[in-house]
């Protein structure tokens, strides 16, 4: 393979990942247009290269959480019944899809991830010092403790059969669409609905990517040299991301994200 | 041991074992070695169902903790995934 293919793809996959785990987001926003525009990949062979990326990420991202206490996995277990469900599907159909179906599906992802970014903020959820609750939670960053209920289970797991189905066609982790179910709609605190996110998006991925690779749609060596990168860029990502206070510099990743969506439906419209 | 603890060491574990095993992979293929090429496939697939092999491993966890309501929450998943599987390989 040409070595600057392979640099490049490297290089995609540490900034992805590190980006991505610095703003709790699977990193498949900044995969695809990249693959796509700069690597000449279809959607499809980008979205299943992607989806090893973001195992990578989630998986590394996921052991860190879950190891710690912080990762819900009883809640994201819960979650992924729907998700895989979604997932499955997905991996199905996309075969069935014309190419601009699934890059408009992925700009609409990514228009709703920087509106996200730029204007959203997670609701206070749980209740602080009570631990007589479903499940607790205790926050490193703040050394408070919280407990909380599941609500709206029936409606959490709907929204998680869209997310699914999002990810496998589109090579993106969803976690822009978990987490605010998680947080806003099912009463779950902001942190625990991350990192139970950190940890889904894995077993998202692996129900897309897992058919893919049977089905052999991966890009097998570009896949291995984002999976190398997205690793090593995770390990960077979740070592900073302790120490930095990301919630500024998302409002100007926003713009990124924006202009990154801009750039994909100018290549669409084979203006680029 | 506990059900988030054994998960997430799992993840970990997979991902570092299907990291070193790809970078075998891509040293033999550097060198010339033909079996390079499954060395890093193999890799690939270690990575991939990484995340399945934490789902039996909570599956597990659960049961030895007892946990009924959740591990059949964990055996749902399983068994969706597991189909998931069976479908792409039989089409």
């Amino acid at each position: 393979m040409d070595p600057t293919v392979i640099a490049g793809l490297l290089l995609l996959g540490i900034g992805a990942s590190f980006l991505g785990s610095l703003f709790g987001i699977g990193g498949g926003i900044l995969y695809i247009p990249f693959l796509t525009i700069v690597f000449g990949l279809s959607p499809s062979e980008a979205a299943a290269i992607s989806l090893i990326g973001i195992l990578a990420t989630s998986a590394g991202s996921g052991a860190f959480y879950a190891e710690h206490g912080i990762s819900n996995v009883r809640l994201g277990l819960f979650l992924e019944i729907g998700t895989t469900i979604g997932a499955i599907i997905g991996a199905f159909i996309a075969g069935y899809m014309e190419d601009w179906i699934l890059s408009l599906f992925f700009v609409i992802f990514m228009l709703f991830n920087a509106a996200r970014m730029a204007f959203g903020h997670g609701k206070d959820r749980g209740y602080e010092g009570d631990t007589d609750h479903e499940f607790v939670i205790n926050d490193p960053k703040t050394g408070k403790v919280y407990g909380y209920d599941l609500e709206r289970k029936v409606a959490g797991t709907a929204v998680c059969v869209v997310a699914g189905l999002y990810s496998s066609m589109t090579g993106v982790g969803g976690g822009v669409i978990k987490v605010p179910t998680m947080n806003s709609i099912m009463g779950v605190p902001m942190r625990a609905a991350t990192a139970t996110s950190s940890y889904m998006i894995g077993i998202t991925a692996f129900s897309g990517s897992v058919i893919y690779l049977i089905n052999g749609t991966i890009m097998l060596d570009y896949a291995a040299f984002i999976a190398l990168g997205s690793f090593l860029g995770m390990l960077l990502g979740t070592r900073i991301s302790a120490h930095l206070d990301t919630s500024a510099i998302k409002k100007y990743f926003s713009v990124v994200l924006l202009g990154s969506a801009l750039s994909i439906v100018l290549d669409l419209m084979g203006v680029l | 041991m506990e059900l988030d603890r054994s998960t997430g060491l799992t993840l970990r574990y997979g991902v570092y074992l299907s990291m070193v095993i790809m970078v075998i992979g891509l040293v033999l293929m550097q060198i010339g070695a033909d079996i390079g090429a499954s060395i890093l496939n193999a890799g690939i697939a270690v990575l991939v169902f990484t995340p399945f092999v934490s789902i039996i491993v909570s599956t597990l966890a659960l049961y030895t903790e007892r946990d009924w309501k959740w591990l059949r929450v964990a055996l749902t998943v399983l068994a969706i995934t597991a189909c998931g599987i069976a479908v792409a390989l039989l089409t």
